[in-house]
């Protein structure tokens, strides 16, 4: 669990001010992590450590727990991604954590009316280059591409999956040119 | 969509009964396949796959009851009327049960299996476009459940 410190950064209430007839747990939604996503508990003003500061970040992920961390952007970049004729918003993040790991956090949005959910994915960047994980996020957003659809619906896309994967690699190469991230402080950076 | 409304007002026995704490409820959940699950207590998370463009759609609710269990809902629902509505339920001793129950629903069991011709005539290429229509259709209901119980999950995590 998050001290209540950390909470408080991050926009929920502390104790005091939830006041004393409030449910101690119903006000706070807030899940504890696994292990290894589970951010550190404060350190005393002694014992800090590099990036005690930074914000806590949640990387949402399609089917599990949000992945938890402090942490600062190294390089973000928003773009426009076309995905076998639909015009999709894609976003690519590339995250500092605290004790040193790097993640990758991606999210694709199709646009309104045609029926698909948005995809997310969180990568922990353990393997030099980073081809294989983006391969595995481009091979992930192709296989979603929805087959069922009402009458009034547009017809499904033309699927192209050579046109897709060069199309991730265009936009994640523009995102790697992209200036790097302005650091943020005392924020929690939500994906 | 037949029994949406029909359910809706049968999982709600009573609603702030006296004796029970300010923010708890009773339900009833009509379970398929299963005795009804009675419980009281107070929805701690809802997420809802709602969009007019696909026929159906997942609705995930999280509750804690006043004995300190939780509940988790997974509630599939039919925009035809010719199909009725599902809803499953388990009761688990912690949140990280719950949330691991949520996790791990199959959304690919609620794609039912259509055949629309003769198995013994129909020529292998046939076969395979049904075959690869089929597991394209339960892909894609995979992913829609699996976006909604991220989306769950985000929300809970972050308070939002």
């Amino acid at each position: 669990m998050v001290p209540e410190k950390e909470a408080s950064q991050a926009g929920a209430p502390t104790s005091d001010q939830r006041g004393p007839d409030a449910p101690d747990v119903l006000d706070e939604p807030r899940i504890e992590t696994s292990e290894a996503e589970q951010v550190p508990e404060a350190a005393s003003p002694a014992t800090r450590t590099p990036g005690d500061d930074w914000p806590i970040i949640l990387l949402r992920r399609d089917g599990a727990r949000p992945v938890r961390f402090r942490g600062q952007p190294i390089v973000s970049f928003t773009g426009s991604y076309d995905l076998g004729g639909w015009d999709c918003l894609q976003d690519v993040a590339l995250f500092l954590a605290q004790h040193n790991q790097i993640y990758l956090g991606l999210s694709l949005h199709p646009p309104h009316g045609v029926g698909a959910r948005p995809v997310f994915a969180c990568f922990e960047v353990t393997e030099t280059p980073l081809e294989p994980l983006l391969a595995r996020w481009s091979t992930r957003v192709r296989d979603h591409i929805p087959l069922q659809r009402s009458v009034d619906a547009p017809p499904p896309p033309r699927i192209a999956p050579a046109e897709v994967t060069a199309g991730f690699h265009t936009l994640t190469a523009q995102c790697f040119r992209a200036e790097p991230a302005q650091p943020e402080r005392n924020n929690e950076c939500r994906q | 969509m037949s029994s949406m409304m029909e359910n809706a007002a049968a999982d709600i026995v009573t609603a702030g009964s006296p004796g029970l704490p300010p923010a708890a409820t009773a339900y009833c959940l009509q379970r398929a396949g299963a005795r009804p699950l009675r419980f009281e207590g107070s929805e701690l998370a809802m997420a809802m796959s709602f969009t007019p463009e696909v026929p159906y759609w997942y609705e995930i609710n999280l509750y804690r009851t006043v004995s300190q269990t939780f509940v988790t809902v997974v509630r599939l629902f039919y925009q035809s009327a010719d199909k009725s509505d599902t809803l499953r339920a388990w009761e688990s001793e912690s949140i990280d049960d719950a949330i691991d129950t949520l996790t791990q629903y199959d959304a690919g069991y609620d794609i039912p299996v259509t055949i629309d011709f003769d198995v013994d005539d129909a020529p292998p290429a046939e076969m395979a476009a049904e075959a690869m229509a089929m597991k394209a259709r339960i892909s894609e209901a995979r992913h829609h459940y699996k976006s909604l119980a991220g989306e769950l999950l985000f929300d809970l995590e972050s308070g939002a």
